[in-house]
């Protein structure tokens, strides 16, 4: 389906548009609406929303969100149909075909990234593999490392992982954002050893969970930066905030 | 993705009523879900995780051996996050034993609370006498 390895060290000035698609679930809303703000420079991937960038699915998502995230795949509907990846509320159709993209959608193995991050309380990173969904329930997800700035302390950080079920009826829900020792700062590197029946997560090299249970079938990964205006500070004044998710690397590769 | 969703004012009610009935707890709001805690410690936390299928809720407590592995060992609907150290999971859904979470919920404050305040809470010994 694609590629059997990843090891992308962002060299050059071009992101590989080959593996990653530079928008957030664009069928819900469109390519233009759900473009990512991104750079490829000095071997790093560098995700930001700027003060100018618009709002995602404004209509339809509840509760105003700013995003620059990029996805290794895509499946979606027809225009019009209820068909797509991510669904995050009922009745969503939708509204831009997007052409299937399978750039890089492993089936287990261990999976890698290395990010250091600028977030305040009213944003958030993510790195995720969530199920390619080309049936509704090929939709669990597994969550390696998501941070709300708001749950950031001093020296360390909750950091959310674990499995989302979803529409998996053979899954069961087994997530919590766990308190690390960690600068956000600070490159860290957040991984899954995914194998059947089970999910080891490890932050820089070491084990720090483990979940006894696994999808079976292929992933995209998912990588970005959110921003939730809602939760601005009332006290604040001017610019909002430029939230900045930095990649050195991501890498996959099956089982050994 | 995770989006977090309000907990059903069911459960946060339920479980105020155990949590609050233990000597000097108090309730605050973190940055997701609400949590109950002793002095600076949180013995429960509840939070709802939103899906297509509906919310999932989800009761984060402490626990100690030899429960805290009975009850890892014993799978959904607890499960193991990786930090704090004896931390717990529950899947809290429409067949939840409220007198189990009572129990459960009391145990965690147990482990965190104060000597002399633990010593106040009327629970079952060992032997359940």
């Amino acid at each position: 389906m694609s590629r059997a390895d990843l090891d992308d060290r962002f060299s050059g000035d071009e992101l590989d548009l080959g593996v990653w698609l530079p928008y957030y679930l664009p069928h819900w809303s469109s390519r233009a609406a759900s473009a990512a703000t991104y750079a490829v420079r000095d071997g790093e991937l560098v995700l930001t929303i700027p003060p100018d960038q618009g709002l995602w699915c404004e209509d339809t998502h509840d509760g105003p969100l700013r995003v620059s995230c990029l996805q290794t795949g895509c499946f979606a509907g027809p225009l019009g149909s209820g068909v797509g990846q991510q669904p995050f509320r009922e009745g969503l159709v939708v509204r831009e075909e997007q052409p299937t993209f399978w750039g890089y959608t492993p089936w287990y193995g261990y999976i890698e990234v290395r990010m250091r991050s600028t977030i305040t309380p009213r944003s958030m990173v993510a790195f995720w593999l969530s199920g390619i969904e080309d049936r509704p329930e090929r939709s669990g997800e597994i969550c390696v490392a998501e941070i709300f700035g708001a749950a950031v302390r001093p020296g360390s950080a909750a950091v959310g992982m674990g499995l989302h079920r979803f529409r998996d009826p053979s899954l069961t829900e087994e997530f919590s954002a766990d308190p690390l020792p960690l600068d956000l700062a600070d490159d860290h590197s957040y991984a899954v050893d995914w194998r059947p029946g089970s999910l080891t997560f490890l932050v820089d090299g070491e084990e720090v969970r483990r979940v006894g249970q696994a999808p079976d079938y292929p992933v995209q990964l998912m990588l970005g930066v959110f921003d939730f205006p809602a939760k601005a500070d009332p006290a604040a004044t001017g610019q909002p905030p430029v939230p900045e998710l930095v990649v050195s690397h991501v890498r996959g590769h099956p089982l050994s | 993705m995770t989006d977090y969703a309000d907990v059903s004012p069911e459960v946060v009610a339920q479980l105020r009523a155990i949590c609050l009935a233990l000597p000097e707890a108090w309730q605050d709001a973190p940055w997701t879900g609400v949590r109950w805690r002793i002095r600076n410690r949180t013995f429960a936390h509840v939070l709802a995780v939103d899906s297509p299928a509906g919310p999932d809720t989800l009761l984060l407590f402490r626990s100690a051996p030899p429960e805290l592995d009975v009850l890892v060992r014993s799978g959904h609907p607890f499960f193991r996050p990786g930090a704090p150290a004896g931390a717990v999971g529950m899947v809290i859904d429409d067949g939840v034993d409220w007198a189990e979470v009572q129990e459960l919920v009391t145990d965690s404050y147990c482990l965190l609370a104060p000597k002399k305040l633990a010593a106040r809470v009327d629970r079952p010994g060992p032997d359940g006498d």
